[in-house]
């Protein structure tokens, strides 16, 4: 069995061959439709036979390579492609293809009618596949090939609508602050393979106990990792790219938004976790810029009129408490939090996607209102995805971030939980006023013109699939004074080298019930009085006055960015352009060019055509080599 | 004595040699009414020899024999050449059949020239013995002539015959005169017995070595003896061209590290690093105001012999296997752009062919198949990835790294940068210009279609993979 995990990655590469080089021809949506689901469903049922595979070995031995072949070979750099199968990676896959399954049939209805339907397709299978690869990498390497391959991809799919000009700067944006990220994860590699001559996880994992690597080269290293998961998990300083990002489509936007594109740099300080629980700092660095991000994305959150808007920086915001559980130590729960806000905010985007599409491509909040009753499949979805994001048991969201908070407190970090139950509060109030506005109190809208109305099955089938698992997916990571936490004994292979290094911290049962009663209190809390604000319309700019505007304008950070960093970058190219590129770049080339075309010209004189000339010139050369012979 | 086990050691030779002459009679049997059927039969019975020579090859990889009284070697080293070889030549078969049906040439002894000529090159890398190499280098030359002038009726084809001929026959000279200064020292011409000698760095040995050297400095086209193969180039059939630049220089080549490989060459390296940057850096300078697009890779496979002669700089088995890498990358990516070259000739009033640039321009709209798969093949031979040719170079460089001459790998880079010009000068007209008039395929065929998509497969995936073709390099010597 094991021999065909491969095909986890293959089928989705596939599906793009066939929908990317036969799509124009096939011309027929249901085809490339259904292909593109097929292959993406089909590499499920194989993430779900290797997840039994493992299941079926003891613990100690869940982890198996699968070599392809010998990938890049010269000198003292061995890379062969081979695929890492063990628990935190069939995790992933299952997250990704099934979720991925989900929103391609999405996908389908959601998309009918669009003149690229088939390159939509080709395009979310090579997600698929380069997401795969980034989880399945058994080195640095294939890893950043995926990583790239997803950001390939996401520019490509972002700038899908690639008429539209916002689409396609928020691409390029998009494309940009990931290559600083990007940069941060190569000079890592560099570094990973200076000290320990190799980029295999498992090498360097062997390779870290009593290892002479001073400890500043493991700080080095780190946050280089570091810089590159905020790049691509939209963490300050470079999360600027996410909400513009939701310029794509909006199944794209969903996609994005769920594992492991934006967790791609949680799912990577994961696999490197033994190199960062090595010496001080870089943890602390790790949750207080989760932290950080964490509370700005909610405030920005809050002041938001554009749904998808509110959706980006809530998954900018939960990014951060997923750092936050990384930086504490709790790398298990971190990946449990990715799951279970894979669930509720694919589940929100697409129900997102579904009110836009019943509202005729609105997207303002503002402008909605009263749409219960006109969408109830999308409501009640919907309604799941909010409770669970908000924290209320027994849906997922509640226990994943329920154990964040509580490992936060149980560690010491005591300013870090409060601000982080801050966040909780306002995660619930931000999230209501969307629910509030768009589907509670009387439409907003212009009713002679607009008739919301539900979506095709096609659409509702996945929302009503993901509204369940967002319901029960908290079940597999349950508190441990209440039942056995599954997904951190399951993961605990993957994490015991790092465990082993960090310190244990003890839980206290009662504390821990008063803390689950506490965040309990805090939702509900924020959901009554959000409920109240923004039944009757937005309330908001009353209550907060000028800072609302500061939070509408996202902190202005954008435009501070385009001072500081992008201005003088274009003065200081304009610049280089003038003097280094006209004048002696172009200089040189140009000399260059003119220097061998008038040596060609000289030369090619020597060819005249005439044999004689020829022999003459031969027995020339002839003479030269045996006089150097014989005179050496 | 010749015994059964020789017999059983040399199929694909016997394959070979049989083939061309079964294929000589085929086009005699057959009255000339029935010209198409005969024709179709011997197209079909060649690819099919040359297939199972290739099938027997791989069978031979792991082989260690010296056959027919220490005159044949068999090993991986010379049934990996005889595997490029033969792939070579299926691939020139494959886009013959319609080119010479367009140029009214499609006589049967056209394959039957082919396949001696195939015969003589893989005796040539085969032999263990001085007069096997010149008989082997006489069989495949004397081929190639009739081959460069087999468009008899053409007073360029005939120029190039004639042309290759003269110089050709004042070359073999040179060669006798090598072998016949080492026999004159070490009393045999048989490889076996000449290491057994163990020949001191005597003057007469030395300029032995050299003159045969030199002999191989002529096939392969490099600097000083590359004057012929521009007027060569030009003027034989373009196939033929293709297949003489490609796997005629590649027999050049194979020959000589399987002669190198057993006379160290050691004694003249600064010879062969200065052959080396002269032929890349003649080649490279003239290809550049060239305007016909035969005699401007004509140039580039002089550059592209430079290239392959700073792998023998030292003979070792890392230098043999970057040579033989980039043999590989080498007969796909130049036969496959000959084949595109084919296709595109443009003609004029009195049928000759006019091959210039300009009838390259707006080809990509015209014809994007075509201009996509030369695309390649110039991307290829420029050495840019994904394609083989890139690691062809990047092995041949590092393997000049290895052994200390970093300033002759700087000079090779720095000259293929020269190169790339002209390479994405032929891409700029294809896809950046508008079309000149109007362009015409000069024929379509399937067959030679097959051929270059073959040649990109393998370009492809050996770029993209290396290893698929290393793995069987790997216990060489």
């Amino acid at each position: 069995m094991v021999e065909y995990f491969y095909l986890i990655t293959v089928l989705p590469l596939v599906g793009f061959l066939i929908n990317g080089l036969f799509g124009a021809k096939i011309r027929n949506e249901k085809v490339s439709g259904i292909i593109g689901s097929l292959m993406v469903l089909g590499s499920f049922i194989i993430t779900l036979l290797a997840y039994l595979n493992i299941t079926s070995l003891p613990q100690e031995s869940r982890s198996i390579t699968i070599p392809l072949f010998n990938w890049i070979t010269t000198g003292s750099l061995n890379i062969s492609a081979a695929y890492l199968v063990d628990p935190l990676s069939v995790t992933m896959c299952l997250i990704i293809t099934g979720v991925g399954f989900l929103i391609h049939v999405y996908a389908i209805g959601y998309m009918h009618g669009d003149r690229g339907f088939a390159r939509f397709f080709a395009f979310l299978n090579l997600f698929i596949f380069a997401m795969l690869n980034l989880v399945l990498g058994d080195n640095m390497l294939l890893m950043f090939l995926g990583w790239e391959g997803v950001g390939l991809c996401s520019y490509l799919l972002i700038g899908f609508f690639y008429e539209k000009k916002f689409a396609g700067d928020a691409a390029n944006k998009a494309f940009w602050v990931n290559r600083i990220g990007d940069f941060g994860f190569m000079l890592a590699m560099f570094f990973i393979f200076m000290n320990f001559g190799s980029l295999n996880f498992a090498a360097i994992n062997a390779a870290i106990p009593g290892s002479l690597v001073p400890v500043s080269m493991f700080t080095i290293i780190t946050l280089l990792l570091f810089v590159g998961a905020t790049g691509k998990s939209a963490q300050i300083p470079l999360y600027v790219w996410l909400p513009d990002a939701m310029a794509g489509p909006t199944p794209v936007s969903a996609l994005i938004h769920t594992p492991p594109m934006v967790t791609a740099g949680v799912y990577m300080i994961s696999r490197t976790s033994p190199l960062f629980s090595m010496g001080p700092i870089k943890m602390e660095v790790v949750m207080i810029i989760g932290c950080l991000t964490a509370f700005m994305a909610a405030t920005i959150a809050v002041a938001q009129n554009d749904i998808k808007k509110i959706l980006a920086y809530s998954t900018v915001s939960q990014l951060g408490f997923m750092f936050m559980a990384m930086g504490a130590g709790a790398f298990s729960t971190g990946i449990f939090h990715v799951t279970t806000h894979a669930f509720f905010k694919a589940l929100m985007f697409l129900g997102a996607g579904a009110v836009i599409h019943g509202m005729h491509d609105e997207q303002d909040v503002t402008k909605m209102g009263g749409l219960k009753s006109k969408m109830k499949i999308t409501f009640l979805t919907f309604l799941m995805g909010g409770i669970a994001i908000s924290g209320i048991p027994p849906f997922s969201g509640f226990f994943s971030k329920d154990e964040i908070l509580s490992k936060l407190f149980f560690a010491g970090h005591y300013p870090v939980f409060a601000i982080a139950v801050l966040t909780a509060f306002m995660t619930a109030f931000y999230i209501w006023r969307l629910i509030s506005l768009t589907f509670y109190g009387k439409p907003r809208y212009d009713e002679a013109h607009v008739q919301p109305h539900e979506s095709p099955a096609l659409m509702t089938v996945p929302l009503i699939i993901l509204a369940v698992l967002s319901v029960v997916g908290g079940f597999i990571g349950m508190p441990h004074i209440i039942a056995p936490n599954f997904i951190e004994h399951w993961l605990e292979p993957v994490f015991a080298p790092a465990l082993a290094i960090l310190p244990e911290h003890h839980v206290v049962a009662s504390t821990e019930y008063g803390l689950i009663a506490f965040s309990i209190l805090v939702a509900v809390i924020a959901i009554i009085v959000s409920l109240k604000m923004f039944k009757s319309g937005d309330r908001l700019y009353a209550f907060s006055g000028g800072f609302y505007n500061l939070l509408k304008e996202k902190y202005r950070v954008d435009e501070l960015y385009d001072k500081i960093i992008v201005s003088p970058l274009l003065w200081l190219s304009g610049i280089f352009y003038r003097i280094l590129d006209v004048k002696i770049i172009d200089g040189a080339v140009n000399g260059t060019a003119k220097f061998f075309n008038s040596l060609s010209l000289d030369w090619r004189k020597i060819q005249t055509g005439i044999v004689q000339d020829y022999a003459l010139f031969s027995v020339a050369g002839i003479i030269a080599i045996l006089l150097y012979i014989l005179l050496r | 004595m010749i015994n059964s086990l020789d017999f059983a050691n040399s199929i694909p030779l016997l394959i070979i040699g049989g083939a061309g002459l079964v294929v000589m009679l085929l086009e005699t049997i057959f009255p000339k009414s029935q010209k198409g059927t005969s024709e179709t039969l011997i197209f079909y019975f060649s690819l099919a020899a040359i297939v199972a020579a290739i099938t027997f090859s791989f069978g031979d990889l792991t082989k260690n024999f010296i056959i027919y009284n220490k005159f044949i070697r068999v090993n991986t080293l010379t049934s990996v050449l005889n595997i490029v070889l033969l792939t070579g030549i299926f691939i020139t078969v494959l886009s013959s059949k319609n080119y010479l049906q367009q140029e009214k040439i499609n006589h049967g002894e056209y394959y039957s020239l082919l396949m001696f000529s195939l015969f003589g090159m893989m005796l040539m890398g085969q032999a263990n013995d001085l007069i096997v190499v010149f008989v082997g280098l006489e069989l495949m030359s004397i081929c190639f002539y009739v081959l460069a002038g087999f468009m008899r009726r053409k007073v360029e084809s005939n120029e190039s015959a004639i042309k290759y001929f003269l110089l050709g026959a004042f070359l073999t000279g040179f060669l006798l005169l090598g072998i016949a200064f080492i026999y004159g020292y070490t009393g045999s011409t048989n490889y076996t017995a000449i290491t057994d000698v163990h020949p001191q760095k005597d003057t007469f040995y030395l300029l032995g070595l050299t003159l045969v050297f030199i002999a191989f400095i002529f096939k392969t086209g490099s600097f000083p003896l590359q004057m012929w193969i521009p007027d060569v180039y030009q003027g034989a059939p373009t196939v033929v061209t293709g297949m003489m630049s490609s796997v005629g220089k590649t027999a050049a080549f194979g020959a000589l590290i399987s002669f190198f490989s057993i006379f160290a060459l050691n004694n003249i390296p600064m010879v062969v690093a200065m052959v080396a940057i002269l032929t890349m850096l003649y080649g490279n300078v003239v290809a550049l105001v060239q305007s016909n697009i035969k005699r401007l890779l004509a140039y580039s496979s002089i550059a592209h012999a430079g290239y392959i002669m700073v792998g023998f700089l030292s003979i070792n088995s890392f230098s043999i296997r970057a040579v033989l890498f980039y043999l590989v990358s080498y007969i796909l990516m130049q036969s496959g752009a000959f084949i595109i070259i084919s296709m595109v000739e443009e003609k004029t009033g009195d049928n000759t062919s006019k091959n210039t640039l300009e009838s390259y321009k707006g080809l990509g709209k015209t014809n994007p198949m075509l201009s996509l798969l030369m695309t390649i093949f110039l991307f290829s031979l420029a050495g840019i990835p994904p394609f083989a040719g890139f690691w062809g170079k990047y092995y041949i460089f590092l393997s000049a790294i290895q052994v200390n001459y970093l300033w002759v790998a700087i000079i090779g880079i720095l000259l293929s940068l020269v190169g790339v010009y002209y390479y994405i000068k032929v891409i700029l007209y294809m896809w950046f210009y508008e079309p000149v008039g109007e362009t015409t395929i000069a024929y379509r065929s399937d067959f030679s279609y097959t051929a270059a998509v073959i040649s990109v497969i393998g370009l492809f995936a050996f770029g993209v993979y290396p290893d698929l073709i290393l793995r069987y390099l790997r216990n060489i010597i």
